[in-house]
């Protein structure tokens, strides 16, 4: 009977997963012998807060590219932050097709966090006198 | 390119080194040469403000100049900002005797002094202290987007540069003008034309050419993968990221290798935060070539902390806007 495999993902002090090393140590030892067994590997992030694109293609890029889509059935994310949603999608999309095109247009970064709303003041009426003909 | 009209390794200081006048800096000098002569700093006698790309190119070159066993003398390292370089390991990195720092109150640092990275435990060490030394532990979305610069800058010395000395790096927080963390890592390695030369042939000799190719997604110096790596560790978006980060928040970002630097100046206001594919797209970007070779990599990243992203937008922003061939996202089994 097919397993179902826990992996706690480690993050560094702060809740920042980047150890690459340590990533590419979990895919060697647990994650891709777990996959070619058959089994399902639950990848859990709790604690982690972010992490960097290096490290989560460290983690999953080549279970992506060895077993294909069809692995996605069997690898599953728990407690994931949603910037590392994100950077999940990212690999997962890449590792298994890369991209349509080289992206020719430039990407809008504008997610800054919006100012704090001012309190509301009504807009002050500037009446202007007509010059006189 | 090791300089021949000098007999020694020799790097001046302006008065003003930073990564907004580093031209100055770049062009005023010539420091590396084929010698085993001792080494010489030159500070300007008025020598007053050195942010993190100076600090981190001075230290990287002593480490190089300690390689070819020429020791390092310095001058005029006396003066107002003396003790901020005590501070920082400047000279301490490059084996100049200084004065002891006198017994005072000292100030609250807001820096990450120069530290030499060899390790990715050293690497880890460096991290788990950017909230505590640069006091970003209010500001998480400041904080994650400095964390993940000096990350992916370092690893890419680490596993792309060859140095024997690793990665020097350090960061400074500003709280004015405006408040930003300036990052900068520097290595004497092989440099990034070398680097993807084999990957990329007309990357080899061509600094300009291998810059440009470095900054774009999914080119690696690790492996012959195309657009978007088919490699197991490596994809090739560190620096790209890294680009864009400075790029959302308004920031500086630099990249020096060989004879070729690249630089990415701060927003304007109202000016709309685009990151291009090709970096040489982008209308605020400068491009230089020396009349002498930087052997290795300098990179460089201004964070503006009022700016920052929010960060799992950011990337859902990036990632929204590379179409893949066949998006798998929905069947991504999030729990």
């Amino acid at each position: 009977m097919n397993e179902r495999i826990e992996v706690k993902v480690a993050g560094g002090i702060s809740g920042f997963a980047e150890d690459k090393d340590a990533a590419k140590e979990l895919r060697k030892s647990t994650i891709l012998p777990s996959l070619l067994a058959h089994d399902t590997v639950v990848l859990d992030f709790s604690g982690i807060t972010s992490s960097t694109q290096s490290f989560v293609h460290a983690l999953i890029a080549e279970p992506l590219q060895q077993f294909g889509e069809s692995v996605l059935s069997r690898l599953e994310f728990r407690s994931c932050a949603p910037q590392i949603k994100s950077l999940v999608g990212l690999v997962v999309d890449y590792s298994l097709g890369g991209f349509s095109t080289t992206p020719s247009d430039p990407m809008d970064v504008g997610t800054r966090r919006p100012n704090k709303k001012r309190t509301s003041e009504k807009p002050v009426k500037v009446h202007r006198k007509r010059k006189s003909a | 390119m090791l300089c021949e009209s000098q007999d020694m390794p020799k790097l001046l200081i302006p008065n003003e080194a930073s990564i907004r006048t580093i031209r100055n800096l770049l062009f005023a000098n010539s420091p590396f040469c084929d010698t085993n002569s001792p080494a010489q700093l030159v500070m300007h006698p008025k020598w007053a403000f050195m942010d993190p790309i100076a600090m981190a190119m001075a230290a990287a070159w002593g480490g190089w100049c300690q390689r070819k066993h020429c020791s390092v003398k310095a001058e005029n390292v006396g003066g107002p900002s003396q003790k901020y370089a005590i501070r920082m390991g400047l000279f301490e990195h490059l084996n100049v005797p200084h004065d002891p720092l006198v017994a005072e109150h000292e100030e609250a640092g807001r820096f990450i002094p120069l530290k030499q990275v060899k390790t990715s435990s050293d690497l880890a060490a460096v991290i788990g202290n950017v909230s505590a030394l640069l006091h970003l532990d209010k500001e998480p979305h400041a904080l994650q987007a400095v964390q993940y610069c000096i990350s992916e800058l370092i690893r890419n010395v680490l596993e792309h540069s060859g140095s024997v000395e690793g990665a020097y790096v350090c960061a400074q927080r500003y709280t004015s003008d405006p408040p930003r963390v300036s990052i900068a890592v520097a290595d004497c390695g092989f440099g990034i034309s070398s680097t993807l030369a084999y990957s990329y042939p007309q990357a080899a000799n061509d600094d300009k050419v291998a810059l440009q190719l470095a900054m774009q997604l999914g080119i690696t110096g690790a492996v012959k993968s195309g657009l978007y790596a088919s490699a197991t560790d490596n994809a090739g978006a560190g620096l790209f990221f890294t680009r864009a980060i400075a790029k959302a928040t308004g920031g500086y970002f630099a990249l020096l290798s060989g004879n070729g630097v690249f630089r990415i100046r701060r927003l304007r206001k109202n000016e709309k935060p685009l990151v291009y594919h090709d970096a040489f797209d982008d209308r605020r970007h400068n491009f230089w070539t020396l009349g002498w070779s930087w052997p290795g990599t300098v990179a460089a990243a201004e964070v503006l902390t009022q700016n920052v992203p929010n960060f799992p937008k950011f990337f859902q922003a990036i990632v929204q806007q590379l179409p893949p061939k066949k998006s798998v996202t929905e069947k991504i089994k999030f729990l």
